[in-house]
């Protein structure tokens, strides 16, 4: 299988913080690859840097084989490389089906075009996959109200749905399910299983380890700023390694 | 709503502010009365263009006022010369604003909140100085404008009543065409970047795109403004740009209705009518205006609009 995303070397430090080391990881065409580690290891350093929010001090992001380094976020979105944030980016006033219509328009036509001026504020086109939108991701009864008012749940829902729909090449998942109830979370990764789970590479942050032995196809752990291990859940959850330097710790969450 | 109603009563509404002047001038039996709705008109659509930008695109320019001068002075320097055609002088006078106000946003969008007010502060007055110590222009003392713009042979600029309608069209036009643009797609883009930057370019939008094309549509319709003003006021003085004008500009769009339709429009005849009547009573008349503002904004959820709005129900309803 080929790499769809592949970082090498990859270091950003703040200051005297060495946020990443020399990290190094690739992404295979229709996997999903977690990245766990303790708090403060640099995981949402490292999607900062895939998204090209953050400009690493070395290294190199190839995606599809081509270097991405130095590409604005924009064109790296356009590219199809699409990201979640922990906690949840939404347009607050904005009606939630106002948010979803804005992320297909983002995903037919992101460049600001003559046309976009002259045109009223085209809702008839996208009229039918609005709807189907709404109805896949549960969120019909709540079209018209605006994200602030939503639940945690909900909300979580709505960024998941505003990134699927815009067909990423690749999916970053920043915690998609950091501060869900047990059964929102449950609800949220058979969402990501059902429609994404080998049909779009995923890079998943999580801290809920149930959700990332159930869903990646291979783990790296990130500790320190410095990749641990990589390797399939099996051998993650067996690595003595990985257990004394998190696993262990799990109890103190 | 559907868009066809609501550009009717987009039309509807500024027709009545509109004929608010003529009404008063035949009352009264004073045209001269048609001269002050001509500055409530210019001001709503100097307020409007300002608007467009703060209300939707979440920018607070306070250099705003720039664009007036701009246009004021385009439009004087031109009228001098003696090329009064309005075919000319409009696309000239666009086109300068549009330039001053690409390079303008080309460095006040690279920042934002507090940064963002106090640069565009600051290169409005360079502007304003500009016009200050151009001894060519008048300087300090600014400079007579000797004609006004001309349309046709059967339209005469100095008649009260042809210049009243003149004025009231390019302002409605004006104001008709900052509607359009909140309510086009790029208007939903343009509040997409408002509410949410991180989130808009993480959708591959551009937001230094989006955000300067509004901020040099902004600056070409209150570079109209100007036009209009440079027209009514025969005069062109750097005290158009001045930051006191800028204030003055906000001040008229918050009181109308922060990021409403017709809030600027509101405002501006408020302000102008408050001007007017309390000027009569003191010079100092800003000292009564200030609580009144203070009132509105506390109480009027939306400002005059919101006001308005909570009257006719259905009436000009937010966004």
């Amino acid at each position: 299988m080929s790499h769809i995303l592949k970082l090498e070397d990859i270091s950003v430090s703040f200051g005297g913080i060495h946020a990443l080391r020399d990290v190094s990881l690739s992404l295979d065409h229709g996997s999903i690859h977690a990245l766990i580690g303790p708090n403060g290891a640099g995981k949402t350093t490292l999607v900062s840097v895939l998204s090209g929010e953050l400009t690493p001090d070395k290294g190199n992001v190839l995606f599809d084989g081509k270097s991405v380094n130095g590409l604005p976020t924009h064109i790296r979105a356009r590219l199809g490389l699409t990201r979640t944030y922990q906690i949840t980016a939404l347009f607050q006033h904005i009606a939630v089906w106002e948010n979803i219509l804005l992320s297909l328009k983002a995903r037919d036509e992101p460049k600001v075009s003559f046309k976009q001026l002259l045109r009223a504020r085209a809702e008839k086109d996208y009229a039918e996959e609005l709807a189907s939108v709404l109805r896949d991701f549960g969120l019909e009864e709540k079209a018209g109200t605006l994200p602030s008012a939503l639940s945690h749940g909900d909300r979580r829902r709505l960024e998941l749905a505003m990134a699927i729909i815009s067909n990423p090449t690749i999916l970053l998942l920043d915690e998609p399910l950091a501060g869900l109830s047990t059964s929102d979370a449950a609800d949220l990764v058979a969402l990501i299983r059902k429609r994404l789970k080998g049909d779009v590479p995923i890079l998943l942050i999580e801290h809920d380890m149930d959700a990332v032995f159930d869903l990646a196809d291979e783990i790296t752990v990130l500790v320190d700023g410095k990749v641990l291990m990589t390797g399939t859940p099996e051998e993650v959850r067996s690595s003595p390694k990985v257990q004394a330097a998190y696993l262990s710790e799990e109890d103190d969450f | 709503m559907s868009v066809a109603s609501r550009h009717i009563e987009s039309v509807a509404v500024l027709l009545a502010m509109v004929a608010i002047g003529p009404i008063v001038a035949i009352v009264s039996g004073d045209a001269y009365q048609l001269a002050m709705f001509e500055r409530a008109l210019i001001y709503a659509v100097a307020a409007a263009s300002l608007n467009m930008i703060l209300g939707y695109g979440g920018m607070v320019s306070f250099g705003h006022a720039v664009y007036l001068g701009v246009g004021c002075y385009v439009t004087g320097i031109l009228a001098n010369e003696d090329i009064t055609q309005l075919w000319i002088q409009l696309p000239v006078v666009i086109a300068a604003s549009m330039a001053v106000a690409l390079f303008i946003g080309l460095i006040v969008l690279r920042t934002s909140g507090v940064y963002f007010i106090m640069i565009t502060l600051a290169l409005a007055q360079i502007f304003f100085y500009l016009a200050v110590s151009s001894s060519y222009f008048g300087g300090d003392d600014g400079m007579m404008i000797y004609e006004r713009t001309t349309l046709a042979r059967a339209y005469d600029p100095f008649d009260s009543w042809q210049f009243y309608i003149f004025c009231a069209v390019v302002a409605v036009l004006s104001i008709l065409f900052v509607n359009h643009v909140i309510r086009s797609d790029f208007g939903r883009r343009l509040v997409a970047c408002r509410e949410n930057p991180k989130r808009a370019t993480a959708l591959g939008y551009n937001v230094f795109a989006i955000r300067l094309v509004s901020f040099v549509l902004a600056g070409a319709v209150c570079g109209v403004a100007g036009f209009l003003l440079a027209n009514q006021t025969e005069f062109a003085t750097p005290g158009y740009a001045s930051w006191q004008r800028s204030g003055e500009l906000l001040v008229i769009v918050i009181l109308g209705g922060v990021g409403t339709r017709f809030g600027p429009v509101y405002g501006a005849f408020a302000f102008i009518l408050l001007e007017t009547v309390l000027a009569g009573y003191t010079n100092h008349w800003p000292i009564l205006f200030g609580p009144f503002l203070i009132l509105v904004v506390l109480f009027f959820h939306q400002g005059l609009a919101g006001f308005v709005d909570r009257i006719f129900k259905t009436g000009a309803r937010a966004r």
